[in-house]
């Protein structure tokens, strides 16, 4: 049940000292009901001169997941199957309460102008159900050299590294390694860091400075503001529920672009090894950064999967034993900062691919 | 003969005590996963010993040490109950492992663990109430709920009684 589209709201994104502020439009696209087997398609306008274009739909829930059955460019070619999700130039996730689909997210497949589609598929207990969706469209100039406004919040962990707050972070020498590290990385794919905010979290800080499980997650990106900004909440832990520690976890992937208040807004990182390693941090910041502004592991290190990338390395399993290690894949995954396990001081490039990917994402502004 | 070949017997044992270790340390690394029950357990019984020398290896990084005791759980013998219970009780280590160890002896010891868990809600960081709050209601039977129900009535931190009031009433 698809708006008529001139009824669709424009609303310019609300942006505050991003230099992106002028890149992207957002449009509600209103309400879509599915029919009783979870379906509803969703057809969305991409304008003339498209750079990006992601479409978002929910909130359905933490309970609940979502995907797309299937995509379609404005000439009508299926561009994502769920049925064979790795074969195409686009990745669609399945996600809990809100989906996010960015196209491009590869170079086989550019935003170009016209209606694009996607058949979306809910896995919810009473149907039919209801979601909400809007989609966002940058135009303009694309650079291969590009800045990114960064606001890093801080979520109770002056304890872990007394320099974590908004008040000490500019002069301590912990956080500065960290962001210094971050654009380091970064700086392989061609970016810049913009604008750096820094701000303590104004809600429950104790009981989200350990986020336990995907709902912790989602409800603290929904803190975030609209802003042409990537924002990385830093914790003192994260467990989705098994009781093992993540090192960070990115709203999608890939993230709602500068519209906040979803559960996909934005990047958690576990700074718990900063003391020991803000390298590490770095590497994490710009891993989960990477997943927020559409790229994926080159290999996933249980073979399930593979990023959309012609340039990326792709690991084989030499040893047979059914998943992949760093040293299994040295020189063919692991030097990539998008490798799923964290390492420090070898995972640092990034391709040329996955560098066209980020200069298009609808936060990173053209230098 | 002997001489001729225990160099090389002592290469082999080396490279692939290497080899276990760098692979450990990778499972203990994931960015966004962890490895599951049957991945630690097809290592066989060697990753146990090297669960448990990064968990005590303070030269490691917190969360790689975490989840090495958070892995153990998947080999319950004494030895790694003795070094879950020696880091459940300091009061001077980290918090975050004193966490992942009270988490770890609910996953691995199930009812056994009652009397660590039990006494790890005595704890002064709040943090660390909050885990054996999580880990006792985990645990099967009514013995670890009358547990947290008296609790209750002697915790002040919001954090810690807004998880009890997942369990039980008040």
């Amino acid at each position: 049940m698809s708006p008529p589209l001139f009824l669709t709201l424009l609303l310019a994104a609300g942006c505050d000292g991003g230099g992106a502020a002028d890149n992207f439009d957002l449009v509600d696209l209103g309400s879509f009901t599915t029919d009783a087997d979870g379906l509803v398609n969703i057809p969305w306008e991409a304008p003339e001169g498209v750079v990006s274009t992601e479409v978002f739909c929910g909130p359905y829930g933490y309970d609940t997941i979502a995907t797309a059955d299937d995509v379609s460019s404005p000439d009508g070619t299926m561009v994502f199957d769920d049925d064979a999700p790795y074969d195409g130039a686009l990745r669609v996730g399945v996600l809990d309460d809100m989906l996010p689909v960015l196209v491009p997210v590869s170079p086989d497949l550019p935003a170009v102008a016209g209606e694009w589609s996607m058949n979306f598929f809910i896995d919810a207990s009473e149907l039919p159900a209801t979601v909400s969706c809007s989609a966002l469209a940058r135009t303009g100039e694309t650079s291969s050299s590009n800045l990114i406004d960064v606001n890093i919040v801080f979520v109770g962990v002056d304890g872990i590294s007394a320099g974590m707050t908004a008040q000490a972070a500019e002069s301590d020498d912990t956080v500065q390694a960290v962001v210094t590290g971050l654009g380091d990385l970064w700086s392989d794919l061609g970016v810049s860091l913009g604008t750096v905010r820094y701000s303590d979290f104004a809600g429950d800080v104790a009981s989200a400075t350990t986020i336990e499980g995907y709902s912790e997650f989602g409800n603290l990106l929904r803190t975030v503001d609209d802003g042409a900004e990537l924002t990385f909440f830093m914790v003192q832990d994260i467990d989705l529920g098994d009781g093992a520690s993540i090192l960070g976890l990115s709203g999608g992937p890939p993230g709602v672009a500068g519209h906040g208040g979803t559960s996909k807004s934005g990047v958690v990182i576990n700074v718990a090894n900063v003391a020991a390693s803000p390298e590490q941090v770095s590497l994490i910041m710009a891993h989960e950064g990477g997943h927020f502004l559409g790229l994926f592991h080159p290999t996933e290190n249980d073979l399930g999967g593979q990023d959309p990338l012609g340039d990326t390395p792709v690991c084989s399993d030499s040893d047979g034993d059914g998943s992949l290690t760093s040293a299994e894949c040295a020189g063919s995954g692991s030097e990539n900062v998008m490798w799923p396990t964290a390492q420090v001081g070898t995972a640092t490039s990034f391709t040329s691919d996955q560098g066209w990917v980020v200069a298009r994402n609808p936060i990173a502004f053209p230098e | 003969m002997l001489h001729l070949f225990l160099p090389i017997l002592l290469a082999v044992s080396a490279h692939a005590e290497e080899s276990m270790h760098s692979r450990v340390v990778d499972m203990l690394s994931g960015m966004e996963s962890v490895p599951s029950a049957a991945q630690w357990l097809a290592l066989g019984p060697a990753a146990e010993a090297e669960l448990e020398a990064i968990a005590a290896d303070a030269s490691m990084l917190p969360t790689q040490r975490g989840n090495a005791l958070v892995a153990l759980a998947n080999f319950p013998t004494e030895r790694a109950l003795a070094l879950l219970l020696a880091t459940a009780e300091n009061a001077e280590e980290n918090t975050l492992l004193r966490r992942k160890a009270i988490g770890a002896l609910g996953q691995g010891w199930g009812a056994g663990a009652l009397p660590a868990l039990s006494a790890a809600l005595g704890q002064a960081d709040a943090q660390v109430r909050v885990a054996a709050v999580r880990a006792l209601a985990a645990l099967p039977g009514e013995a670890a709920v009358g547990v947290l129900r008296a609790h209750l009535a002697k915790e002040a931190d919001a954090t810690v009684l807004a998880e009890l009031h997942k369990v039980v009433s008040p």
